[in-house]
């Protein structure tokens, strides 16, 4: 008879168990193994700590923050392409940053689970591509279908990019990098790194403002063509921005599920009028509250984005990341 | 030289079982001590895993994999030892808790140091 817990439970634990420290904690567990209950309670009590020990070990906070901070830019450029509307919506923001955890989750799991020691480029994309297809899983409920289609491909370039530029810990680790207990050296100067993510950060930005000067259907309209598309029935309905001096800005959600934004003149009874003939949904937002919203809205990016600039300020001064 | 981290309560407990267990220190045998030197508090060997790794990462503690043994199912096991610096800051420890030994002992008078240790004594055997 065989003494020791039954292969199944063996194997449902050791497919749980990162494979870095699979072997000796599996062989721990066995060794205490009294009966299966025992076993099966052992094994709930010590496998979520030694995986969440295993991912402390190998995610590097300053590279994670730049990772959520380039897959939420990731998903906020594809709002802005696909749905601007999206992005000025009351949880807008907060349903943007859903898909970018989940994608960051993909890349913590994959780095946590991956075998130490170097991988090739082909390895370091699956954290990216996994990130992608949970992004994509969870959005496709939460968001529209091009917000959630273009958002996942941008997080897929921009996390790759990053992650081929700065490879995860335990793969320096493996590396003859270590030059004092506790801290082991990066691969590359932060200020080199940190000027690559700018420029990645740079081009990220111009190829979307060149991708959205080309699409006007889904971005700005002139007055003439909001008035034009108005009398031709294609407008279901108008949020205005009415607080602005001057110029008024407005959003349009087209009857075909599109949406367009367009500057209104100072005086819009005509347009107000057109609209009402032509049964237009209008909703006049005030914009002294909506930049209170807005910033409480974008309080937990630009928290992110604070904290990231003091650890990437604190790696250039020399010291190390804590952790 | 390189500077030894101030250790918490239960790093002190886990680096005490490596030095009290010697060559013979693994998951299993330093658990068993850490529930040992923390009683009546019950451990988890998680925990005792996540301060393993948190101590190794700190460069107190280095590791080697054993051959595969069969009484564990063919699986190996990991065994630590402490490093020069985990022996530093185990004994910068031990010298801390002697001071506030004898700031407590002297506060709280000699008859109530003698009482305690007569404790420990009957504890030790």
């Amino acid at each position: 008879m065989r003494g020791g817990p039954s292969r199944f439970a063996e194997a449902l634990v050791a497919l749980l168990l990162p494979p870095a420290c699979r072997e000796e904690v599996l062989g721990d567990l066995h060794e205490r193994f009294r009966s299966p209950a025992a076993y099966a309670l052992d094994a709930l009590r010590t496998v979520p700590l030694v995986i969440l020990s295993r991912i402390r070990r190998t995610a590097d906070p300053g590279i994670l923050l730049m990772q959520a901070l380039a897959l939420y830019l990731a998903f906020l450029a594809a709002a802005r392409l696909a749905a601007p509307s999206l992005i000025q919506d009351q949880l807008g923001l907060p349903r943007l940053a859903f898909p970018a955890v989940m994608a960051l989750l993909g890349l913590i799991l994959d780095d946590a689970y991956a075998r130490p020691g170097p991988r090739s480029g082909l390895h370091l994309m699956r954290g990216p591509v996994l990130g992608a297809a949970l992004a994509l899983l969870v959005s496709q409920e939460t968001l529209p279908r091009w917000v959630a289609l273009e958002g996942c491909a941008l997080a897929l370039v921009f996390s790759g990019a990053i992650r081929l530029w700065f490879p995860p810990l335990a793969m320096r680790a493996a590396g003859p990098k270590q030059t004092d207990p506790g801290h082991t050296e990066f691969p590359m100067p932060s200020k080199t790194r940190l000027a690559f993510f700018c420029a990645l950060m740079i081009c990220g930005a111009i190829v979307i403002s060149i991708l959205t000067t080309h699409r006007p259907s889904r971005g700005a309209v002139t007055y003439s063509e909001f008035l034009d598309r108005l009398q031709n029935g294609q407008v279901a309905s108008v949020v205005i921005d009415a607080a602005r001096s001057g110029a008024v800005e407005a959003t349009l959600r087209l009857k075909d599920g599109g949406s367009a934004r367009t500057v209104l003149p100072a005086d819009y009874r005509d347009a107000l009028r057109s609209m009402r003939d032509h049964l237009v949904n209008v909703e006049v937002r005030d914009s002294g509250a909506g930049v209170g919203q807005m910033l409480l809205k974008a309080a937990p990016f630009l928290a992110l984005l604070g904290v990231w600039i003091v650890l990437i300020i604190r790696k250039a001064g020399g010291q190390p990341l804590p952790g | 030289m390189a500077k030894a981290d101030s250790l918490g309560q239960f790093e002190q407990l886990v680096l005490t079982a490596i030095l009290a267990l010697g060559d013979e220190a693994y998951g299993v045998t330093i658990h068993a001590r850490v529930e040992q030197l923390a009683a009546p508090k019950a451990v988890s060997l998680g925990a005792v895993y996540v301060t393993l790794d948190r101590l190794e990462d700190k460069g107190l503690l280095s590791s080697r994999l054993s051959d595969p043994m069969p009484e564990r199912g063919g699986r190996a096991r990991r065994y630590y030892r402490l490093e020069a610096l985990g022996e530093r800051a185990l004994g910068e420890s031990a010298e801390t808790a002697r001071r506030i030994w004898e700031v407590i002992a002297e506060v709280w008078g000699k008859e109530w140091a003698r009482e305690w240790g007569k404790r420990w004594g009957k504890e030790a055997g």
